[in-house]
């Protein structure tokens, strides 16, 4: 296995001049957790936009090659700071007047200002605690950059990981979390991986100190029955599903025919009240590993070129909110309690 | 750069009155009224109805018997038996109009107080307009308070459009900020400045110096602009920023440029709509978040800001006054005031050739 690559942007102590937030913000409307926010490949030469319930962040990486998150929005003239561009020295810039404000959230720089003149102390902007792991960079929605929630998933990378397609699925980020749950498989369009039919045995849940594993066993194609007849097709997929349920980050280990095996990677973020962007992953080992890979990217590329590959997605989300299904009772007490 | 404020209430240290102007600053809430607003330009209306509006107040325009007309409906409304006949035409769905500078003004407001005196005086254009050529109109997707906010707004320019305005390295620049009841002046003067990329093939010499003098009317948003490149070019450009709703602010630009060649005086006007998408692109992902995520947090501001700020406090005012009832004009705002002097018309030019009148 490679070594794990979690990486934490640094803390936003006080700079010498005692300039500079003492604390990472929050996201007040989101439960504690690490929140998924986007994959590494979308951080490049250029800041990206990304919501988070109601908040847009802007995400970058800065001079040390950390991703940094900070709000979306200049505290100068209100320009979303991810329509700027990142200087030289890892600083993000407003693209309007050309602010330009360090990982901390601190403003550093102010065109016209004289030689060594150096910007209010209370300009600064609010910065996100960050971390970067499995390809997925993480947003702490309570500032906690030293809580480590996502390490206990089995979140490290897999040689030959690919990104698949985002999928904007149009249900609330607890129902999607409930579908990933319980049908993964179905909901990604990769049921000849990780099975997306009736289920052959019960599922088994154990609770784990931060997230939940459940075992299912479903079969993989799945095709309409005639009257009572057993399925058609009885081969079946054995997945173990781990998932943090407050954030829906999910890992899904399954066994490949041929030995071998596969794993995804997947991450829920609500963008909306009614809204949630999925963003996955997806590693394979042993024979045909590569072909399988293939299979899912043309299986996910053409899903969402033809049609919306969240339609899917969606049926399975209300299948997990109108069906009785012991492992969704097993989560659902369990954030109760 | 050196801000020096005619009026230094709106100064920006100690922090306390620029976070007071920010904080209840609400852009697009408002609906400033009792002021002529150029809607078009009037060699482009015909007898075929043009719409336009203030305030998402409809506008139907259109020339009867060579005179220009302005409807609250559409012909076809109109045969209908349709009129919306509101307070902004005392009732006859007919809006007070009037020709001057080459633009069609509509008043918005009372319309007993519609005097064409209070048409703001734009001594940079002849009494008829300018050739067609030298006009134009930019859609931006804002509110019209950030356009104008915009144009008073130094630092951008330096660096959002330094291609063709020029970039900060100047040896002295120095900034005036004034204002009335209804207008907010502001002067730049910037000496030994490099010439920009978009200027040196028609300007030889390496440096230059810059008067820059803008006059924002606050009620209707039209701004006038003296740009003086010397030696180069001395653009002079009525900025309109007509509201025709929150979200949508509408610029029937005026180009008038002065001591340079022809070439240059015809080209410069198709620069309109590159430094119109450059603005664009900063405002209207702006005008969102001021319209939809107002927060508790002001905006900040550096010492750079002073003419902005200061347009939000005649704003403040002014919205105040007319929320208590109060929509007149003071002496010392009015519109039809002679602006030649607050824009510097007058002043000596080193520099420059085929010098040119109005």
């Amino acid at each position: 296995m490679a070594a794990p690559t979690t990486k934490h942007a640094e803390s936003p102590a006080a700079d010498q001049q005692g300039r500079g937030t003492a604390t990472y913000a929050e996201l007040p409307s989101i439960r504690p957790g690490w929140w998924p926010v986007a994959m590494s490949s979308d951080l490049g030469d250029k800041p990206v936009g990304v919501r988070v319930a109601d908040t847009n962040l802007a995400l970058y990486r800065d001079g040390s090659g950390a991703a940094r998150a900070v709000l979306d929005r200049c505290p100068h003239r209100r320009m979303p700071l991810s329509l700027g561009r990142i200087t030289d020295d890892g600083l993000i810039q407003c693209g309007y007047h050309g602010w330009s404000f360090n990982g901390s959230g601190v403003c550093e720089r102010i065109p016209n200002f004289r030689p060594g003149e150096r910007p209010s102390g209370r300009i600064v902007i609010d910065a996100f605690a960050t971390m970067e792991v499995g390809g997925f960079i993480l947003v702490h929605s309570r500032g906690d950059a030293q809580a480590s929630l996502a390490d206990q998933l089995t979140l490290e990378p897999t040689s030959g990981m690919r990104d698949g397609v985002l999928i904007e699925v149009r249900s609330p980020h607890a129902s999607v979390a409930e579908a990933l749950a319980f049908n993964p498989g179905a909901a990604l369009g990769l049921g000849f991986l990780l099975g997306s039919g009736d289920e052959v045995v019960g599922p088994r849940m154990t609770l784990e100190p931060h997230h939940v594993v459940i075992e299912r066993e479903r079969l993989t194609l799945n095709l309409p029955r005639l009257t009572t007849f057993d399925a058609p097709v009885k081969h079946a997929a054995r997945s173990r599903i781990e998932l943090e349920p407050v954030t829906g980050l999910t890992s899904v280990a399954a066994q490949l025919p041929r030995g071998g095996a596969v794993r995804v990677l997947i991450g829920a973020t609500p963008i909306g009240p009614y809204r949630t962007a999925v963003r996955w992953r997806i590693a394979a080992d042993g024979p045909g590993a590569s072909a399988v890979i293939a299979a899912a990217m043309a299986n996910c590329t053409l899903r969402s070129r033809v049609g919306r590959s969240s339609r899917t997605f969606e049926a399975v989300t209300d299948h997990a909110t109108m069906t009785y299904d012991p492992a969704l009772r097993f989560i659902r007490e369990g954030m109760e309690s | 750069m050196i801000i020096d404020e005619a009026k230094p209430d709106v100064t920006t240290k100690g922090g306390s009155r620029s976070k007071a102007i920010t904080a209840g600053y609400t852009p697009g809430r408002f609906a400033l009224r009792d002021a002529w607003f150029p809607v078009m330009h009037g060699k482009l209306l015909k007898s075929r109805p043009v719409r336009r509006a203030i305030h998402g107040e409809p506008i139907y325009l259109m020339r009867e018997q060579g005179v220009a007309v302005a409807y609250e409906d559409s012909p076809r409304d109109r045969e209908r038996g349709r009129f919306r006949r509101s307070e902004f035409t005392a009732g006859t769905g007919r809006w007070p109009t009037f020709e001057r500078y080459g633009y069609v003004w509509v008043w918005y407001g009372n319309n007993d107080n519609a005097s064409v005196d209070l048409v703001p005086q734009l001594p940079i254009l002849p009494e008829k307009g300018m050739p067609r050529y030298f006009g134009g109109n930019i859609v931006f997707d804002c509110t019209y308070e950030l356009i104008n906010e915009n144009l008073l707004d130094l630092t951008h320019l330096d660096y959002l459009h330094s291609m063709l305005t020029g970039d900060a390295l100047s040896e002295d620049d120095e900034i005036t900020v004034s204002s009335t009841s209804e207008t907010v002046t502001q002067v730049r003067r910037a000496t030994n400045r490099p010439v920009p990329k978009g200027q040196k093939w028609f300007v030889r010499e390496a440096r230059q110096d810059l008067v820059a003098a803008t006059v924002v009317h606050v009620r209707s948003g039209v701004c006038v602009i003296n740009a003086d490149w010397d030696p180069g070019l001395d653009v002079y450009l009525v900025h309109p920023c007509t509201p025709e709703s929150p979200y949508r602010t509408r610029t029937s630009y005026t180009f008038n440029p002065q001591h340079c060649a022809p070439a240059a005086r015809y080209m410069f006007p198709t620069a309109a709509h590159l430094v119109g998408s450059q603005d664009n692109y900063a405002e209207k992902p702006q005008n969102r978040i001021y319209q939809y995520e107002q927060s508790a947090a002001p905006d900040m501001n550096s010492r750079f800001d002073a003419a902005g700020l200061r347009y939000r406090k005649v704003y403040n005012e002014l919205v105040s006054r007319q929320l208590s009832g109060d929509f007149g004009y003071r002496d010392d705002g009015h519109p039809g005031r002679d602006i030649r002097a607050e824009l510097d018309l007058d002043r000596p030019r080193k520099g420059g050739r085929n010098n040119r009148s109005l």
